[in-house]
């Protein structure tokens, strides 16, 4: 069965990051197929490459991002909720004179009608917010 | 009813301003409008401050997302479900709430029972809160 | 349906809403601060227990342990399950809706 995830919270502040990791997690170790896992709100801040946890605790960018390689799953974060929320790609950087840019390579960045997109494909659609 | 269009609610619970669900729900519901699925939009629970008559964001300085509700029916929303009960629960009644005229003038802001809602819900293919 | 509630009854009137609105048949998953509404003892309890008579209600069981909350104490009826349970119950409900 093929899994469509929504994420609207950041990491640390609310569960909804670590919920939907474990979601994920378990539906492929089921044998199912997360097709998509796309970032909305303040859900842009797991694409924050800049984030650095304290060695105790766990460190929610990095997890998505092994978590993507292993399974080779898509994660996408909201063009527009990021631009606002200072999480940029080079491009945008680039585009908006900004000096640095901030999102970890394996997120793509996208419309939130790719999620949309997401759940007419899907079998399920599961969000995970505040 | 075309099968192959699948039949998506979103469910607005949160009132304005105080957070952004509301607007960036709304924007999700127009950027979702291209797919041309079955989309309906349910306002409920505090959600129902949304489509309240006279709001005023210009003196914060914030953005007047509640006419853009207005746009909805040209996006094929023909309804913008209210649970009854809500307002109810928050002393208003359906004149306190702003008209969206459909191209034939008549409003798009239909008043719902619970049981309607109820049984609206559970035929969804996708039900989205945020 | 599967209906997932993530916060606690004592907070937030999610669980109210829920279940005012799940239909007959309808599977409850409580998760995250939702699954203190699931031990006995608490003001919310009754609104569980009139819930059994309609629904299936299911509570994470990861999210219990986490907040040192005993198994043994769930209110009669209610069922923990896994994430894997969690799984499971998106697969046999025909869509998902959750509550936030």
């Amino acid at each position: 069965m093929k899994f469509n995830i929504l994420v609207n919270e950041g990491p640390y502040t609310h569960q909804a990051s670590d919920s939907a990791y474990q979601f994920a997690k378990a539906a492929v170790n089921a044998g199912h197929e997360v097709i998509r896992v796309f970032f909305y709100h303040d859900g842009v801040y797991n694409a924050n490459r800049l984030s650095a946890p304290s060695v105790d605790d766990r460190d929610v960018v990095n997890q998505w991002v092994r978590f993507a390689d292993e399974y080779e799953i898509d994660l996408a974060v909201c063009v527009t909720a990021s631009l606002k929320r200072g999480i940029l790609s080079d491009q945008s950087a680039l585009r908006y004179g900004k000096n640095v840019d901030n999102i970890e390579k394996k997120f793509q960045v996208a419309g939130v009608g790719y999620f949309i997109e997401g759940s007419i494909i899907a079998d399920r659609t599961i969000v995970f917010g505040d | 009813m075309d099968s192959l269009k699948k039949r998506i609610m979103y469910v607005n619970r949160r009132a304005p301003y105080g957070t952004v669900y509301a607007l960036e729900a709304l924007d999700v519901v127009l950027a979702g409008a291209v797919f041309e699925q079955e989309v309906s939009v349910v306002f409920l629970d505090d959600g129902v401050y949304q489509l309240r008559r006279g709001q005023n964001p210009a003196v914060l300085n914030m953005k007047d997302f509640s006419k853009t509700f207005g746009a909805l029916p040209d996006f094929d929303v023909m309804y913008l479900y209210v649970d009854e009960e809500s307002l109810v629960q928050r002393g208003m009644t359906a004149r306190d709430l702003i008209e969206v005229p459909r191209e034939d003038d008549t409003d798009a802001v239909t008043l719902i029972s619970s049981t309607d809602l109820s049984s609206l819900m559970d035929q969804q293919d996708v039900v989205l809160q945020f | 349906m599967l209906h997932t509630v993530n916060k606690s009854s004592s907070e937030k009137s999610t669980l109210v809403s829920c279940l005012r609105l799940a239909a007959d048949d309808a599977d409850i998953l409580l998760i995250e601060d939702a699954v203190y509404a699931a031990m006995t003892g608490t003001q919310t309890e009754s609104i569980i227990q009139s819930a059994l008579a309609r629904y299936q209600i299911y509570v994470l069981e990861p999210d219990l342990e986490c907040r040192g909350l005993d198994k043994s104490r769930l209110i009669s009826g209610v069922k923990a399950v896994g994430y894997d349970g969690f799984v499971e119950l998106s697969v046999k409900n025909s869509a998902v809706h959750s509550w936030l």
